[in-house]
Formats: structure tokens, C-alpha cells, sequence
């Protein structure tokens, strides 16, 4: 079926009613597949510890109670072109040096809970409300609904509400196969193409017939995804041949990266959830949390190369987050428990780095910042993860479109939906 | 969800945030006295009604209900379904409806009645005008149907000629009257209790809906109970008696193989302990000082550990690693196995062990095994030294659910709230922390935290015996700065203590939420529907989640009770399930706004272990690479992840749509299952064939389009009804889609042979030459790889139009 005809099925069977009057540059014209921003969500799952990374505190002297930090204060990473410090820790400093001009760290991040499922929510739709879609799947959902692997999903917080099918494309082994499911091998094929293109003709005919003898939409419309999955066959050809050698990335979190580039490259993918595990060190954090913080930075260091060497600095962006925090302070097993004032992180396209907005006392709990300037202010207000998705909506033209209206951004700190000048 | 919480947090109060993984506890030790308003040492259990009273107050109901029965049995054309039609045939409906009728009085009662040639037996009728004589007739009945002879029923061994019967055999064994005694025996020894549904519970929800008729229901519960089509015979039983045909139907259906996978494949979903399939993952995290045997096949005096059993040796790696791995499944496979009690998932007193995995427990007497070679012989095993508490004491479900020294066993008390009692703690703790909270041990004092770890705490306390690698080895005390083991309201006794997750087993088997969480978890598995949630009142759609969210609750209610009532059969709430407008519905009159959508859920592509049944259902043959590999479906090398399911351990939650790599994989498979099966159909006779029995691809003439249209046609009726469900006339446009297609490919076709485009022969891998799986030559006379005219390969491309079809790939 020629995707024109998937499309207008599509429209003619309410898939289409949640695209965004207002979507992104260049995400109208999709015959040929996408082109618009590329929004990466990675996960740190398991609730980092931002003391380790983007907001560090240290103690003030070797074997000082109550330490928020092991290593010291003086050894906290400052230099003098960058206001973002951070802690030295795993490889964090192979890490900032490459990227503190290019990161937005915000700090202060009151994620107002310690449930892992609430904070995972929270920070990658902007509200605590159970079901709330991701803002990586309304993205998608805007902007490349229909499309095969619009929404590619590695875990994480991936919640859609309908607006987008999730994709999982991690065997790359057998990507090949599926993408042409009529190739037995180089030499053979199941069935002739002019058959195989009455065959299809027919398919389609006839799902059109079933659905319109269906009363009920939901029916309609799942029979109407069908039809517009199909219409992807070339297009997944496409991926398998812009698939990068994996082996090449050392770390899980950047062959994930690698495949939703390569899937973006071909024109199939608006949005991927990335995820990284290992954070939830309640014994033996130091150690542990090392090497979980070595998976991450090391792996978005892998993506963002992958980036550069595909061109598209100007196109990928990359929001960067966890399910909370971890206490200022160790427990008895050496480890940190949940603590719900946390950090999130941002580069690429539309975000102006070199920066950090908010903070945190020396115990980690939020300070507030004035809803213009985001200047520390104690008449301020706290940000929370609603704030940020809120600005996060603008950045992607997401805002006042029917699925922002229809999945309104709700916070007790955020009463009247200011939105704050986080990525201006 | 809501109402239900009240029922499980009871009389515990305050607010809540919930830290599963520790709410950053002071260190502090708060005195175990003042803990809770609990009185230490006291012991209560959950109220419950004995069954006896508990049938016998529902005995007016149960009347009520069988005079609606009698509306719903011969039913065989889509129904609209009205609130008051019976959801459950009671008993006594079922003794006057067609126990009687159909057996017992047509047939026994000919010569077992005072006149006649039985009178002198054990067993005399009533006759049918005595007063009363049904409920007389009825009681008799029931008195014989509790007696066995050599473990078969009396009831059945007499009149199949078995025991003497003075009348020889009347009924075969597996014939209709047969079917129904033995039904009428299981109702007798296993009553079901029928309860009315909630007044106008779920009108709003079901009005204007139209069900699958009684062959609908049954195709589709034989694939999700049997994962298998249903056999004529079935078929012919549902047309010719309805729904009522159904219920024997199922209960054969649920002593099949077929079920005890899919039941496994279900309860995965939930436990998700085929993570530690393969490889050594399960044995890997056995402490080798409680059980020195776990990897004994690696220590250099395996053959001695093996009592020099060479062959135990040869596959004991995978085979050990497997059986240990499985065994929380096994149980659950066994509970029903058995007939036993579901409750028995979390109250068994034995872990359910083959030869392999109780070798690693320390059970290595082989004499106990009729052989110890087998790995699918299982026995119910008690460990020396384990106080076993079904899955909860499994070291892979402890494992798989792992604790902490902070940890301290929250993380699993969450598990045993949502695994077996239905509560997502995690749901109540969404509302906001404040970091700043200077109370003093706020798990045990902050109000933020308490409300949750007041829940959480006891039972994590309950696991108290049980390590981080899920050993046996009990403590002196539970830590003092949390509540003390128990559940609820109710701590665990001190002499309890040893084997506390025994006591939380009963606790839970006994509580009212485990029947509403069983009850939820199969009709979400079996249905596709999600639990709905009380929803927001900012939710969009507010009125209409809610209004399905009522239907669903007052639902769940009334499967609940039957399973309580009926003994917690699992089986019996699964034919309530099949039964409902839940399972059965598939479209709306009209369209008459959101609300009936709440009865369908959304629709969703099978799972892949379903397609897979589906696909070998229908054409006879696996999709694989050949065959002996693993199917495409399954093995995790290729494609279940990417078809939307689990892999236990990183991937534990299915897709419900469709993407654009699922789609593929059908159209893979679509075009791949016809190349393995439609030669090979056509090899058999044509008697014996599944998808080809009208027509004949070799002959003078073959029957093509200009030579057999009309037989073209019947195959194509005959198609649609084997691989789609569907019943269609031959001059269905539907029918007419289907011969066009055969039509215009044997024209192309034919137009490829003669450009040189097309081969005469199929493709080496099309070929029916030789028998599939013992690659023995199947013989000149059935031998297929021609294909002169291009008939197999029209055939081919209609059965890739087939499978490749909406209704073929989804529920």
C-alpha cells in the first residue's frame, strides 16, 4: 500500500485527529519519511546520585560524619569558562571536559517523590498523574504518528495512551529478515513481486472492507495501524542499511543510541527512549554507582559521536534523567537511599549549554529560583519536572496542539502554567 | 482499586510516600514495643465463611439463577447480551437441564426405576410424574456420584459396561452422554456456586453489545486455554447445543497440556522466573553452602555425586539449570494439575521438583523417580530443613524479587501486595515528599512515609527467614526500627516465627484480595482488558473512566466471590471469564459514544506465543527455520522481543500495537508458512487435509479457474473458516475478494511461465518431497515440486492473503 493511502486511512479513521495543528519544521512532509528533530530520553534507572555527578558536595574532611560525599570538596571539578561543576567521580571528567559547554544542568529538581514508578513518571512526562503519555511518545505522536518505528523504546518510562506505537529494535541480527519479509535470501523469494503486489492490492481491500463493517473505532483504528505499519517495508530496508557496526560502542546505552540514530538516519524515528540501569545502590554506593555512572557517561558520550559523525548536531536533542535522588548521606551498608530533590540534564539541537539553573543547599535541598531571570531567589519557586516539560513542550512546538491540550501539564508549584525561560 | 484499598490497608492510617527501596530511615533504633498499637503475640485470621454456609446462603439466588440459565442454553446465533442473562449454569439447572434429560432419564432411568429391570440395584429412580421427582432424582444421583471404583466414578465405569453392570455398556466413553455424566459428576464432588451479578452493575457497558455466538467462543477459548483450534467434534456440539456445549467443552479443554503452557506462559508474565532459563543463570544464584549439589555436574566428582550415573551426567547442565529455574511455574502447573485449591501457589507445604532440580535440593534418592533420566516427571518434594510456603519460599522467586541490607524484604512485600493481592503500593505514594522532613525514623514515624511502610513493613518482616539469595536461614529478630512481622492487622505468632512466610501464605490464601487479584490477573490475561484505575477527576475522559471502571470493579467483585465460593478453582473462574460479555464481545450495533468501548478493551496483535499456537494450528506446521530448530516465535535469537514480547528479564512488559517491525514479522511470516505447508497439504489425501480438502492441484485436468470454479470456491469458504473464523457463504463478497486473487495470480502465472519468468518447479524449499520432521521420502505417489500450472503458488499467495489478515494476527 502506497503510505498516501495509509495516511488517509489513518485520517479517515481518527488516528489522525492527535496530530498538532502546529507540528515541527518539516514534520508535514512525510511521504518520504522524517526529517525533523530527533529527541533522545535517556534514563538513569534506579535513581542516580546527582551528588556524584552535576551538583557535588564532597565533605569537608577525610572521614567527616555525616558526609554527604566521600570524596572531598576541595576536589570538586570547577573551571573557569564553565559555571557547571561537577563531582570527581567514575569518568566524570573525560566527560564535562567534552561536553560542559554544550550541557544545560538543572539543578533543584524537586521530583516529589522516592518511588521509583512515580519518579520515572514524573520526569519524563512533567506530571505525577499515573498514565500520563512520555513526552518522548508525544513527540513521536506529533510528529511521526504512523510512521514504523516512530517511537523506539528501550525501556524506561514509555507510556503512550495511544497517541504512538512503541518499537523495540535491539536484535539487529534479524532486522535484515524483517525488512524484507518476502526475501527467502539473495536469490530467492516466497512469492513473485507481481504477485506479491496483487496480494498486497487485495490486503488492503479487504482490511478496508472488515473495518468498515466494524462499529466500533477502536477496532477501525487498530485495523488502520496495520495498514500503516505495512507501508514501512521499504522504508525498514533503509535502516538495515544505515546500521552502523555495533560493536564498534562499548556501553548498551550507546548501541541504543546507535540504533535510534541510524533508524532517525533513515527516516523512521522521531523519538527513542534510551535507558541505563544500575543506579539503585542502596549498599556499596561508591562502587557501584562508579560503574553505572561510567555506563552513562561513556555511553552518551558514544551517541553524541555518533552524531557528529552523522551531521546532525542541529537535529538530535538529548534530555537526560532519572527516577530522583539519592540521600546526602550514606546508610549503614555504605549505600544511599532514595531522596526526592534531584537533577536533569540537556544537550543538542535548540539548547543552549554552558549553563545550570537552580541549586541545592549543601544537604540537597532545593533552592528557589525567580520564574524569569531563573536566578537564585528566595521569594522563588521550586522547579519541578512539570516546569521543565512545560518549557520542554515550547522547545518542541508541542504546545497549545491537541495532544498538550488533551494531556495538560497539572502541579501544585505550577498553578498557572508558567512557563519559565529554561531552554530561551 | 480503591474500595479494595480500604480492604487491604483495614484500619491503618495516615498519608503516605512510599520509599519501596528504603525512605531514608534514620539509623537509630526505635523500641520494638512501641512500634504499632499491635498487641504483640496476638494472632487473628481473616474472617471466612465455611463453604457449606456459604452455599447454603446462596441457595435462593442460585434457584433464581437457574431458571435464567435455561434462557442462555441453546443459544447459537450473536446475542445481544442483557444484564439479567446468567452468567453460570448452576447445578441444579444442569441436573434438570441436561443431566437428566440427557443421561441419567434417557438412559439409566429405562430400567433403574422401581419397575424396572434394575430395580433390584442399588440405584432406583423416581419416576418423573412422583412429585418432586427431579429434586428425589437429584439427591440419589448425588449420593452414587461420590463413589469410585479403581479411580474411575462408578457413575461412568457402569454404564460403559465397567463394574458389572448388569446392562452391559449403553454409553461409550467420550460420547455426548458420557461428556455429560461426567460433568454431572464433577458438579456434584465440586459444586458451583453462582452468584448474581450487582443490579444493573454493568447495563451502561454492554448495551447495544454484540457477542461472539457460541462456535465463536469456543474458537477463541481454545486458543487462549488449549492453544489449539477446536476439533469438529467440538465444533459440532457448540452448533448443535450452544453456550451450553461450551462448558463440558472447557473442562476438557483445561486438563490439556496446551493449557498447563499457556498457564505457565501467564503466570511468567507475573513472576517473570524465565530470566533464569539457560545457561547456568538459575543455579548461578544458589548459595553453595545451603545446597552444595546446586552446580555438582562442574565439581570434578560429578559421576560420584551422580552415583556414577553416567547419562544423569550427559544433560545435566541445562537440564539442572532449566528444572530449578521452572520450578515456581511447576508448582503453579501442578496446583492444577491436581485439582487442587489455587491458594496452594502460596500455602504449599512441598516445591514441585523433577529429577534434576531435587537433585539440587538434596533429594537424590533415584528410586523415588519411576525415571530419573526424565525431566518432565515431577513430584511434590519437601526439602529437608524448608518450611515451604509455595512460591513464596522458591529461591528463583526470592531471587528474581532480591533484598537489601536497607532493602530489608520491602521490595518483596511489594511484590506479594501486587502478585497476590492486588494492590500497587506504588500508587500511593505519588503525592508529594517533602525532603525536608526532620521526624526521627520516618519510615516508622513520618506520615509522608508511614501509611505505605505501615502496609509494607510487616509483611517485608514475614520474609525475615529468607537471605538475599533466597536461602533458609533464620534470624534471631527482625530488625527493631520496623513493625514487626505480619500482615495487616495481625502479627506473626511467636511460634510462627521459624517459618513466618507459612503464616503469610495463609494469610494471604485467606484474604478476600487474593481471590479479586487472581480474579483481575486472568481477566487482563485472558481479555486483553487492563485494570482500570480509579481515574483523576482531571482525566479527560473522566465520566467514561469511570463508568468502566464500575463496570469492571462490580465485575471483578462477583468472579472474586465464585472463586472464593467455588474453592478457588481456577478453572471454574476461567469459564466465568470465557463466558462474560468481557471475553465475547466483538462489536456494537451502533455507535453510540464511548461507552461500550470500556466491555472491549483495545484490540491487540496476539502474542507471540499465541501466534505461534495459531499459526501451527492452522496450517499443520511450525514457523521455523527447519525442523529441528526452535520456532521463530520463541527463540529468543530471533523474533519475540521484536513481536512485542518478554524476555523475563529487561523486557518484562508487552507491547499492546502494532509498530512497523511487528507488521513485517506477520508479513514474514504470511509469506514463509505457505512455502512450508501448502505442498505438504497438498501431499495427503484429500480427506486428510487441513487447508486443501475441495480441490486438486495435479490431475487432467487440475482444477483451475476455467476447470473448477466451483470447487475453487468451496475451498475458499473452507479457508476462511479454518484460518479466519469465518463462516461465509459462497457468494460472499469476501469469498469474491479471496477467488479474484487465486484468479488474477493464476493468470500471472501463467503469464511468468510463458515469458520464462517462472520456473515449472517450486522452489526447494516449497516442496512437500519429504516428511517434515523425519525427513523420510515421502514416495513418487505423494511427492510434490511441481508446479506446471501455478496453481500451488495461487494457492499460496491466498494463504499468505489469510494470514496475513487483521482477524488471523489479532485478538
Amino acid at each position: 500500500m502506497l503510505r498516501r493511502d495509509a495516511l488517509k486511512l489513518m485520517g479517515l479513521t481518527g488516528l489522525a485527529a492527535a496530530a498538532p495543528l502546529a507540528a515541527p519544521r518539516r514534520a508535514q512532509a512525510q511521504v518520504q519519511g522524517y526529517d525533523g528533530p530527533l529527541l533522545l530520553s535517556i534514563h538513569a534507572s534506579g535513581g542516580w546520585d546527582t551528588t556524584s555527578l552535576c551538583d557535588p558536595k564532597g565533605q569537608p574532611a577525610p572521614d567527616t560524619p555525616g558526609a554527604v560525599n566521600h570524596y572531598l570538596t576541595e576536589d570538586i571539578r570547577v573551571r573557569g569558562d564553565s559555571p557547571i561543576q561537577w563531582a570527581p567521580f567514575g569518568e566524570n571528567d573525560a566527560f564535562f571536559e567534552r561536553y560542559r559547554r554544550d550541557l544545560l544542568v538543572i539543578n533543584g529538581v524537586d521530583m516529589a517523590t522516592n518511588s521509583h514508578d512515580a519518579g520515572t513518571r514524573y520526569a519524563h512526562s512533567g506530571s505525577s498523574r499515573e498514565g500520563q503519555p512520555a513526552l518522548a511518545a508525544l513527540w513521536a505522536g506529533a510528529v511521526a504518528q504512523g510512521m514504523p518505528l516512530g517511537y523506539i523504546t528501550n525501556g524506561g518510562y514509555d507510556v503512550t495512551r495511544g497517541v504512538v506505537s512503541r518499537a523495540r529494535v535491539s536484535n539487529v541480527g534479524v532486522l535484515a529478515d524483517i525488512a524484507h519479509p518476502n526475501r527467502i535470501n539473495d536469490a530467492e523469494l516466497y512469492h513473485d513481486p507481481a504477485v506479491l503486489a496483487r496480494i498486497n492490492e487485495a490486503q488492503v481491500e479487504q482490511a478496508q472492507a472488515y473495518r468498515d463493517t466494524r462499529r466500533l473505532s477502536s477496532i477501525r483504528a487498530s485495523v488502520a495501524r496495520l495498514l500503516a505499519s505495512r507501508s514501512s517495508e521499504n522504508l525498514l530496508g533503509r535502516l538495515t542499511e544505515s546500521l552502523p557496526d555495533l560493536n564498534g560502542f562499548s556501553t548498551e546505552l550507546g548501541q541504543q543510541g546507535a540504533m535510534a540514530l541510524a533508524s532517525y538516519s533513515a527516516g523512521l524515528t522521531a523519538a527513542a527512549n534510551l535507558m541505563v540501569g544500575g543506579f539503585d545502590t542502596h549498599g556499596n554506593h561508591d562502587v557501584d554507582h562508579a560503574t553505572a555512572m561510567i555506563r552513562l557517561t561513556r555511553g552518551i558520550d558514544e551517541i553524541w559521536r555518533e552524531v557528529e559523525r552523522r551531521g546532525l548536531e542541529d537535529r538530535v536533542i538529548l534530555m537526560i534523567g532519572s527516577d530522583f535522588n539519592r540521600t546526602p548521606r550514606y546508610n549503614d551498608g555504605d549505600g544511599k537511599d532514595h531522596w526526592s530533590i534531584g537533577s536533569m540534564m540537556f544537550m543538542g539541537a535548540g539548547i543552549r549549554g554552558n549553563r545550570v539553573v537552580g541549586a541545592t543547599t549543601a544537604d540537597v535541598r532545593a533552592l528557589t529560583v525567580h520564574p524569569e531571570t531563573l536566578a537564585l531567589d528566595p521569594e522563588g519557586i521550586t522547579l519541578t519536572p512539570a516546569h521543565i516539560h512545560r518549557a520542554l513542550r515550547d522547545l518542541a512546538g508541542l504546545s497549545g496542539t491537541d495532544l498538550d491540550r488533551a494531556w495538560p501539564l497539572q502541579d501544585a508549584s505550577m498553578p498557572s502554567g508558567e512557563t519559565l525561560p529554561l531552554f530561551a | 482499586m480503591w474500595n479494595r484499598l480500604r480492604t487491604v490497608t483495614g484500619a491503618l492510617s495516615g498519608a503516605c510516600a512510599l520509599a519501596v527501596c528504603g525512605c531514608a530511615p534514620d539509623a537509630m533504633e526505635t523500641p520494638r514495643q512501641q512500634q504499632a498499637p499491635r498487641e504483640a503475640g496476638a494472632v487473628a485470621r481473616v474472617p471466612t465463611l465455611p463453604p457449606q454456609r456459604a452455599l447454603g446462603a446462596l441457595q435462593g439466588r442460585r434457584l433464581a439463577q437457574g431458571a435464567q440459565a435455561r434462557t442462555d442454553l441453546g443459544e447459537v446465533v450473536e446475542a445481544r447480551w442483557a444484564p439479567e442473562a446468567p452468567a453460570c449454569v448452576s447445578d441444579e439447572a444442569f441436573f434438570a437441564e441436561r443431566a437428566w434429560p440427557e443421561a441419567l432419564g434417557s438412559v439409566c432411568a429405562t430400567c433403574h426405576t422401581a419397575t424396572g429391570m434394575a430395580r433390584d440395584s442399588r440405584l432406583v429412580f423416581e419416576g418423573e410424574s412422583a412429585p418432586n421427582a427431579m429434586a428425589i432424582n437429584r439427591e440419589i444421583f448425588e449420593e452414587i456420584a461420590w463413589l469410585d471404583r479403581a479411580g474411575t466414578p462408578l457413575a461412568l465405569l457402569k454404564p460403559t459396561g465397567g463394574a458389572n453392570h448388569g446392562g452391559g455398556a449403553v454409553i461409550a466413553e467420550g460420547d455426548s452422554t458420557w461428556t455429560v455424566l461426567e460433568e454431572a459428576i464433577g458438579r456434584v464432588r465440586q459444586p458451583t456456586v453462582c452468584v448474581a451479578p450487582p443490579p444493573d452493575a454493568d447495563d451502561p457497558l454492554t448495551d447495544g453489545v454484540i457477542l461472539a455466538d457460541a462456535e465463536g467462543t469456543l474458537r477463541r477459548a481454545a486458543l487462549q486455554l488449549a492453544m489449539r483450534m477446536p476439533t469438529e467434534a467440538e465444533v459440532a456440539a457448540v452448533q448443535a447445543r450452544g453456550m451450553g456445549a461450551l462448558e463440558g467443552i472447557m473442562d476438557r479443554m483445561m486438563w490439556e497440556e496446551g493449557f498447563y503452557e499457556r498457564v505457565t506462559t501467564l503466570f511468567n508474565d507475573r513472576l517473570l522466573t524465565d530470566k533464569y532459563l539457560g545457561g547456568r543463570e538459575a543455579v548461578n544464584l544458589l548459595e553453595a553452602n545451603h545446597w552444595p549439589n546446586a552446580r555438582w555436574y562442574t565439581y570434578e566428582d560429578a559421576a560420584e555425586r551422580a552415583n556414577g550415573d553416567v547419562e544423569f551426567l550427559d544433560n545435566a547442565e541445562l537440564l539442572t539449570n532449566n528444572s530449578v529455574a521452572r520450578a515456581p511455574l511447576d508448582l503453579i502447573a501442578w496446583v492444577l494439575r491436581h485439582d487442587l485449591p489455587f491458594t496452594e501457589i502460596v500455602t504449599a507445604d512441598y516445591a514441585v521438583l523433577n529429577p534434576y532440580s531435587a537433585f539440587v535440593y538434596g533429594v537424590t534418592d533415584f528410586e523415588r523417580w519411576d525415571d530419573h533420566l526424565d525431566p518432565h516427571e515431577r513430584q511434590a518434594v519437601q526439602i529437608p530443613g524448608v518450611p515451604h510456603a509455595g512460591v513464596l519460599t522458591d529461591p528463583m522467586f526470592l531471587n528474581r524479587y532480591p533484598t537489601t541490607e536497607t532493602n530489608r524484604n520491602r521490595h518483596r512485600a511489594r511484590i506479594v501486595y501486587r502478585y497476590f493481592l492486588g494492590l500497587d503500593l506504588l500508587t500511593l505514594s505519588d503525592r508529594p515528599l517533602d525532603p525536608s522532613s526532620p521526624v526521627h525514623n520516618p519510615t516508622l514515624n513520618d506520615p509522608s512515609c508511614t501509611v505505605c511502610h505501615t502496609i509494607m513493613d510487616p509483611v517485608a518482616g514475614a520474609f525475615q527467614n529468607w537471605n538475599a539469595r533466597g536461602s533458609y536461614a533464620p534470624v534471631d529478630a527482625w530488625y527493631g526500627d520496623m513493625l514487626a512481622p505480619g500482615m495487616g492487622e495481625w502479627l506473626v505468632p511467636y511460634e510462627a516465627q521459624p517459618a513466618s512466610l507459612q503464616w503469610l501464605g495463609q494469610q494471604i490464601a485467606e484474604s478476600p484480595d487474593f481471590d479479586w487479584a487472581t480474579a483481575a490477573f486472568m481477566l487482563e490475561q485472558l481479555t486483553g482488558h487492563p485494570i482500570y484505575s480509579r481515574p483523576d477527576v482531571d482525566d479527560p475522559n473522566y465520566d467514561v473512566a469511570l463508568a468502566a471502571w464500575r463496570a469492571q470493579s462490580a465485575f471483578l467483585s462477583r468472579l472474586a466471590q465464585e472463586f472464593r465460593l467455588n474453592g478457588h478453582d481456577l478453572r471454574l473462574l476461567i469459564k466465568s471469564i470465557v463466558r462474560s460479555p468481557w471475553f465475547r464481545a466483538v462489536d456494537v450495533e451502533a455507535w453510540v459514544g464511548d461507552a461500550p468501548r470500556a466491555i472491549f478493551g483495545d484490540p491487540r496483535p496476539l502474542t507471540p506465543e499465541l501466534l505461534n499456537a495459531r499459526i501451527k494450528a492452522v496450517t499443520g506446521y511450525p514457523w521455523r527455520p527447519n525442523a529441528r530448530s526452535k520456532d521463530y516465535l520463541l527463540d529468543p535469537d530471533f523474533y519475540p522481543v521484536l513481536y512485542g514480547g518478554i524476555d523475563s528479564d529487561d523486557v518484562t512488559e508487552r507491547l499492546t500495537k502494532l509498530n512497523g517491525i511487528m507488521a513485517n514479522i506477520q508479513q514474514r511470516m504470511a509469506n514463509a508458512m505457505p512455502c512450508a505447508s501448502v505442498a505438504r497439504d497438498f501431499s495427503l489425501p484429500a480427506g486428510d487435509r487441513l487447508l486443501f480438502p475441495h480441490v486438486e492441484v495435479y490431475g487432467d485436468p487440475a482444477d483451475t479457474p476455467e476447470t473448477a470454479p466451483d470447487r475453487i470456491r468451496d475451498n475458499m469458504v473452507h479457508l476462511f473458516d479454518r484460518v479466519l473464523d469465518e463462516r461465509l457463504p459462497p457468494d460472499d463478497p469476501q469469498i469474491d475478494r479471496a477467488v479474484a486473487l487465486f484468479e488474477d495470480v493464476w493468470s500471472i502465472g501463467q503469464q511468468l511461465r510463458a515469458d520464462g519468468q517462472a520456473e515449472r518447479d517450486l522452489l526447494w524449499r516449497c516442496r512437500a518431497t519429504n516428511d517434515y520432521y523425519t525427513q523420510v521420502y515421502l514416495g513418487d505417489d505423494r511427492r510434490i515440486y511441481r508446479d506446471d500450472d501455478y496453481l500451488i503458488r495461487s494457492w499460496m499467495a491466498v494463504l499468505t492473503y489469510l494470514l496475513s489478515d487483521y482477524r488471523f494476527t489479532h485478538h
